[in-house]
């Protein structure tokens, strides 16, 4: 894994013709000078624009660059207007291969694109390349093939793994998240170690996650393989759900319901008890069994009498079909009452659904007004600050009439009272669903047996017109009615088996996700794990003593967190007592010990570091020499260290003596007019 | 008998004030840039206060978006549009105005001012914020001139 910067150029096209820079980059020590206000921020910011990596300066959707690429130049006094702008970066990866980027920054193209070469395009333009391009900012650019960052992950060698979002949902760990531990961008970068860790993504516990990643602790692993399981089970989870609906819906024709259905996955199949059809009959739910051996026991007696002729059976015929009518009236009477109650029911589930999406509303207008109220120009409102903008008294947060409402709820407060109705409403549609869905079950088979009662009527009426000596229709016609219920309830009960034999695959599949998820360790690092923050832990005291830290008496107990593994002293962070200069020191140390890590271990760093101004808050000259020295090492293990610095030029050849580097020194402004 | 069955309670009282759940809509916050969004979405950022006043009563909820773009593009009942006067919408209108955010021009039409202009445009360029109020004036933006709103007026007078 590995990325190493080759050229970096900037190309503005004014009226006056074309300016700009270009700086080659080589491996090892390598130093950018100029004096200050002249550009070096300027091509660090450049390097990160290039990238597409700008979130880590913060979420505006503005181009960080300054104006120099933006609007004009300043030369000799003359103001230039700048008409379109570019920034070119070469890059290559650990095996050799390079790569071209081109990011405009102001021009008809759109800044969320960028273009790549497959090739060297700054050192060796005559080569022939294909040109792809990608898009940044938008969602998906780091998981979608199109997206720059998913192209640059597989370029470098990273598989950017997937972490939790305080949402509850899932993203990949951002590149930009990743990044503040090799870029330190001058502006926001020193305020401590990760000072510039964008938060915004809303990423849990996105400081560890990338520390992590970087350093390939096995911590990391674990959380990845946990994630992994965790999908795993909410897929057998859906599979699981899906089979219970075509269970369902397997039984839907008779107006079956599953009994004692088991609607979350289980390790061990068949369960206690049974799932199994219960159908609605005269009135009152029966298992599906019941109603076969009923029907069945009723066939036989049927069938243990010969067919009776019209003749024989007029008399109990004209009796029972006065019953068969009254038997009618009752259930047309059931049924207009359960018709009712499905029609109540319904509207009851309408009226939820109106008041869910009322209440959604509400939420998302709720949470607006949370976004506006932190909105800068918004913010400085004197209604945001409640009072009122021409008189300044304070005013009630409410556009009614003030004697009605004196005490509003606070948006926080807003909000979670409507999350909670929206709970309570939510669980009362869940209610009325299954409701509901039982209800006209019941309709289904009351609807059956109403049928089937004027069939007989029908059949009992044409016995009694037809030939004496004929079979009777009524009694012909019960039989085949009970035959075809049975043969039908069968076949369906035969169905409902075989999808229940298919839940035991399930269940040993959730059985062995449950027994690997238990094999994960909950807690305390690997032994490999412990081994590399040991590491770190040597490395980072040995710089710090290198550097001279002053605001420890002894940092030999200095110690790296097992927690958030930054560095901790008697179990506290740093950066609470120590000196502005110490600070900048432990950045340096860290940032500088990560690197030197990974000439030790296997990790995802980039063998790459680059620290704009790294010398803040006066350090002294003998530490920043020392940081320099150390820094050179990166040669001999093909890594790069970029730092950009104001030095002045003799200042530097006094510090660097004979320690290995390269040195890029402008004077005056970086940005200059270019020959061609 | 009433001492029987009603316990003594023998504790001092405290009254705690409750604050009470107030709709969006009604918050100065939200209705201020709804203004602002929906006038920045008007030609040259100003609008009639009826118009105003009748977005104002479409946006209220999804089902009165719903309708209400079914009747300007000409395929909703009649009794669909129904037009309220909100004094909500005039006291949003005041604060915003406080706030130097609108002006009134001749007594009738308002604009937005140039620090409301840009105001508006950081609350559009904004994308998770107020979608559903951004995507309605966008749809509906078209469909409602000044003199639509007149035939929209003069039609509830003539009921």
């Amino acid at each position: 894994m590995s990325l190493r910067l080759r050229q970096l150029k900037l190309r503005i096209a004014t009226p006056k013709g074309l300016y700009g820079v270009k700086i080659p980059f080589e491996d090892g020590l390598v130093i950018i000078r100029a004096d200050n206000t002249t550009g070096k921020s300027t091509c660090v910011q450049a390097i990160i624009y290039a990238l597409g990596l700008e979130r880590m300066l913060g979420p505006s959707s503005d181009v960080p660059l300054p104006h120099v690429m933006t609007e004009n130049i300043e030369d000799e006094g003359a103001e230039i207007l700048v008409l379109e702008s570019d920034v070119f970066l070469e890059i290559c990866n650990e095996r050799g291969q390079a790569m071209t980027i081109q990011r405009t920054v102001k021009g008809e193209r759109d800044s969320r694109l960028i273009s790549t070469w497959d090739g060297p395009l700054l050192s060796d333009p005559t080569g022939q390349y294909r040109q792809r391009d990608f898009f940044v900012r938008d969602p998906g650019a780091a998981t979608r093939p199109d997206g720059f960052h998913y192209y640059l992950a597989s370029f470098i060698g990273w598989e950017l793994p997937i972490v939790t979002k305080f949402d509850g949902t899932e993203c990949p760990l951002y590149m930009e998240t990743i990044f503040p531990l090799m870029i330190v961008e001058q502006k926001h970068g020193w305020g401590g170690i990760q000072s510039n860790l964008p938060t915004f993504f809303g990423i849990k516990e996105v400081a560890k996650r990338s520390i992590e990643f970087l350093a390939e602790l096995e911590a990391y692993e674990l959380a990845v393989r946990r994630q992994r399981l965790l999908q795993e089970e909410s897929n057998l989870m859906q599979k699981w759900k899906v089979l219970l609906a075509e269970c369902e819906a397997g039984i839907r024709s008779i107006g079956g319901t599953v009994n004692a259905p088991v609607t979350a996955p289980i390790a061990e199949w068949p369960p206690e008890i049974v799932p199994h059809i219960g159908v609605f009959r005269d009135g009152t739910w029966f298992s599906l069994q019941q109603a076969i051996r009923s029907d069945k026991s009723l066939l036989a007696s049927l069938e243990s009498e010969d067919i009776p002729t019209v003749e024989q059976a007029a008399d109990g015929v004209s009796e029972e079909l006065q019953e068969a009518k009254e038997i009618l009236k009752e259930k047309q009477f059931l049924l207009s009452t359960l018709f009712e109650e499905v029609g109540a029911e319904k509207s009851q589930f309408e009226a939820i659904d109106i008041r869910l999406e009322a209440l959604e509303e509400d939420l998302r207008r709720n949470r607006d007004i949370d976004k506006l109220k932190n909105f800068g120009s918004v913010a400085e409102l004197a209604i945001t600050s409640g009072t009122c903008p021409t008189c300044h008294q304070p005013v009630v947060d409410s556009l009614l009439l003030h004697k009605t409402l004196e005490y509003p709820m606070s948006i926080d407060e807003n909000i979670a009272f409507i999350n909670s109705q929206k709970a309570t409403f939510t669980r009362m549609r869940i209610n009325t669903v299954r409701v509901l869905d039982a209800k006209e079950k019941q309709l289904i088979s009351m609807h059956a047996e109403t049928d089937e009662v004027r069939a007989r009527i029908r059949a009992l009426k044409q016995t009694l017109i037809s030939d004496g000596r004929t079979p009777s229709t009524a009694a012909i016609h019960e039989r085949i009615l009970v035959e075809e219920r049975i043969r039908l309830a069968e076949k369906i009960e035969e169905d409902f088996d075989l999808c229940l034999d298919r839940f035991s695959d399930l269940a040993s599949e959730w059985k062995s996700i449950q027994e690997r998820k238990s094999e994960l360790p909950t807690k305390g690092l690997s032994p490999s794990d412990k081994d590399k923050l040991n590491r770190l832990r040597k490395l980072f005291i040995e710089q710090v003593k290198q550097y001279g830290l002053k605001s420890v008496v002894k940092p030999d107990s200095l110690e790296i967190s097992e927690d958030d593994y930054k560095p901790i002293l008697d179990g506290f962070n740093l950066t609470f007592d120590f000196s502005a200069s110490d600070n900048i020191r432990t950045i340096w140390a860290y940032l500088q010990g990560l690197l030197e890590l990974s000439r030790e271990v296997p990790t995802n760093h980039l063998d790459l570091l680059i620290l704009d101004e790294p010398r803040q808050q006066e350090t002294s000259e003998i530490s920043f020499a020392e940081l320099l020295k150390r820094a050179s090492g990166a040669a001999r293990f093909q890594q790069q260290v970029i730092f950009a610095t104001s030095e002045t030029e003799a200042n530097l050849r006094k510090i660097l003596g004979d320690v290995p580097h390269t040195c890029h020194s402008f004077v005056g402004k970086i940005v200059k007019q270019l020959d061609d | 008998m009433l001492e029987t069955s009603f316990p003594k309670i023998d504790v001092p009282f405290t009254f705690t004030r409750r604050p009470e759940p107030l709709p969006p809509d009604l918050r100065p916050n939200w209705r201020v840039a709804m203004l602002l969004l929906l006038l920045r979405s008007c030609r040259s950022e100003k609008a009639s206060l009826e118009k105003l006043h009748i977005l104002n009563w479409a946006i209220r909820t999804p089902e009165s978006r719903r309708r209400f773009l079914a009747y300007v593009k000409g395929n909703g009942n009649p009794d669909d549009v129904i037009i309220r006067f909100e004094p909500g919408l005039n006291y949003a209108i005041d604060f915003a105005r406080g706030d130097g955010l609108i002006k009134i021009e001749k007594g009738k039409r308002v604009k937005l001012t140039d620090h409301g202009s840009s105001i508006a445009q950081q609350i559009d360029r904004n994308r998770d914020c107020m979608v559903e109020e951004r995507r309605f004036f966008e749809e509906v933006k078209s469909f409602v001139l000044e003199k639509d709103i007149k035939t929209l007026l003069n039609w509830e007078m003539s009921l």
